[in-house]
């Protein structure tokens, strides 16, 4: 039977005055932050530090800088197909989506996706042989998330590398720049294979800045940080994460500012990026701005937020990505065409397994799919 | 060694992305880039596009550019533009966003020992094979008689028709001073082909002048 909406109708009923409570709770507290941003003044200076920091008056909001008429954006996104173990191999895929637009006298686009077929990391890297190996993963995932990152980044390296020099030049992704899971340990995750690729193409890109007007972020749209909120209550009450306190993201403190707007780069304190054998070139700040009716996050190495030209750049091009998608929600267009570029449809998703298993079933490998997986094929009535 | 049969002198202007015995879809290397309607295309036989294995002829009866992924609705992009340039320079990834499909009805074929005939291939084109536009001196020699006629009257409808005249008005221009004859020798193979059907007959010869 398909989802019954009758049953879901009712219990979506009950819900309501409880969202109502969350919503009017939230708003109370981010007036309530507010206030404290407005009267923090200098404090700023002598904030103990948090999950972040301050980097300058978080009360400031910078308009939006001109943005060059010529200049090129990349942007990649990844999807998968995540492993089934009631398929014939447990191996996935990450299929990244490519995106180049340059704007300007010579205006072009090239759009397209990468696709990575990978062994399943949970097979090689399980510990714990009392688990149920058919109960879901949490390590899996993990590894899968962090591939996808990976992959993500090193196209993204790959297509600067390749493009010639001569114009501003923005690379987007639409994650985080810390590739750090908070499932993981950061003593541990420095040593994971993944994220010291990651690193290594941060730091690639951080070298590349230095020979071209190159700037990379990362567009977080709807972010659910909360560390600013929880930096303006700790001068007062030396209280951690809110835990007190109804739910208030950064986005609800800053949902005063204008469209185009900026606030202050505020330091990220992310576990992972204190570890003294992370590379300083790819410490990460941060900043919100607001975006048609969006706050977003956006985050940039310290190479670019300690550059106010690169800075200025990055600030303008983000907005300028964000006014062209113009009929859509204002988000970066680049993205969102890599976002289109990736996207893995049910029947790709069909056509791959299907392939991956005739083709090990012509070279006699003993494949085995599942009789569940069977029977989803073919569902007699 | 052996010439070329069909020789390949102009570049190609499409791929077959469906393929019929009677008519193929081909997709064009640009948008709003398809051969014009009622031109006649070459399609050739086999991994080589020399001809050495034959092509079909076939003439282009529809074009449509629609946005690639069906599930996207295209938007407006030009309010504040003055313009279509203007929309690309702004968004130049819309170029890729779209493509342009071109139909062909197919109307003959020429053998592997050169001859062009007017009925069908024994196969139809295989799929990814490129479409090339036929020169002036290709369209005189595949008209010469005018056996297509048959192939391109058997779809009907005003649409249908406007292809054939097209097709005609091309093959007549092909001919400079000898074109009206031509058109003169046409219209007496349709009276033949559209005997008991005047009105279409006559609608026809009408968008011939």
């Amino acid at each position: 039977m398909p989802l019954d909406f009758s049953q879901l109708a009712s219990q979506i009923e009950a819900y309501v005055p409880r969202f109502t409570r969350d919503a009017d709770a939230t708003a109370t507290e981010a007036a309530r932050l507010r206030d404290l941003l407005a009267a923090l003044g200098d404090g700023w200076r002598t904030a103990p530090e948090d999950r972040a920091a301050f980097m300058g008056d978080p009360a400031l909001a910078y308009p939006t800088p001109a943005c060059p008429s010529s200049y090129r954006v990349f942007a990649t996104d990844g999807s998968q197909i995540a492993v089934d173990r009631h398929q014939v191999a447990t191996c996935y895929v990450i299929n990244v989506g490519t995106v180049m637009i340059q704007y300007g006298a010579h205006p072009d686009a090239q759009l397209g996706s990468v696709a990575h077929l990978l062994p399943d990391h949970d097979v090689e890297t399980s510990e714990d042989d009392n688990g149920d190996p058919e109960a879901p993963s949490p390590s899996r995932q993990t590894s899968l998330e962090l591939e996808r990152a990976a992959a993500e980044l090193s196209t993204l390296r790959e297509l600067v590398e390749a493009s010639p020099p001569d114009l501003f030049t923005l690379a987007l992704i639409d994650n985080s720049l810390v590739l750090w899971s908070q499932t993981m340990n950061a003593e541990k995750a420095i040593d994971h294979e993944i994220v010291q690729r990651y690193v290594a193409d941060l730091a690639a890109l951080a070298g590349l800045a230095r020979t071209r007007p190159f700037a990379i972020a990362g567009y977080l749209s709807n972010p659910s940080s909360p560390w600013v909120a929880d930096l303006l209550r700790n001068p007062q009450s030396g209280n951690h994460n809110g835990a007190a306190h109804p739910v208030v993201y950064d986005r609800d403190v800053f949902d005063r500012l204008n469209d185009g707007e900026r606030t202050e780069r505020f330091k990220r304190n992310a576990a992972m990026l204190k570890l003294a054998d992370y590379p300083s070139e790819c410490w990460v700040d941060f900043c919100y701005l607001r975006a048609g009716g969006e706050i977003a996050r956006v985050e940039i190495p310290r190479w670019v937020s300690g550059d106010p030209e690169l800075l200025a750049l990055t600030h303008a091009a983000i907005l300028d990505q964000c006014r062209r998608n113009q009929g859509n929600p204002a988000y970066p267009v680049a993205l969102m065409e890599a976002h289109e570029q990736a996207v893995v449809s049910d029947s790709d998703r069909r056509g791959f397994w299907w392939l991956l298993t005739d083709r090990l079933e012509a070279t006699g490998v003993a494949g085995n799919v599942s009789a569940k997986s069977r029977t989803k094929r073919t569902p007699w009535t | 060694m052996t010439q070329s049969l069909f020789l390949v002198v102009a570049p190609h202007v499409g791929e077959v992305v469906e393929s019929a015995t009677e008519s193929l879809l081909a997709q064009a290397y640009a948008i709003d880039d398809a051969p014009r309607l009622g031109s006649l295309v070459r399609i050739p036989f086999g991994r080589a596009s020399d001809g050495a294995a034959g092509c079909t002829y076939g003439v282009v009866t529809r074009a449509h550019t629609a946005p690639v992924d069906p599930g996207r609705a295209p938007v407006a992009r030009g309010q504040s533009a003055t313009s279509l340039d203007e929309i690309y320079r702004e968004h130049p990834q819309l170029e890729r966003l779209f493509r342009t499909l071109f139909a062909v009805r197919v109307v003959g074929h020429g053998a592997v020992d050169g001859a062009i005939v007017h009925y069908l291939p024994e196969k139809p084109p295989e799929v990814h094979q490129l479409v090339f536009a036929c020169d002036n001196h290709e369209l005189e020699r595949f008209t010469e008689r005018p056996g297509y006629l048959a192939l391109l009257l058997a779809d009907r409808g005003p649409i249908a028709d406007e292809v054939t005249a097209a097709f005609l008005r091309e093959a007549a221009r092909v001919r400079g001073a000898a074109g009206q004859a031509y058109l003169v020798q046409a219209g007496k193979a349709m009276v033949s082909l559209l005997r008991g059907d005047s009105v279409r007959l006559a609608t026809l010869l009408g968008r011939l002048g």
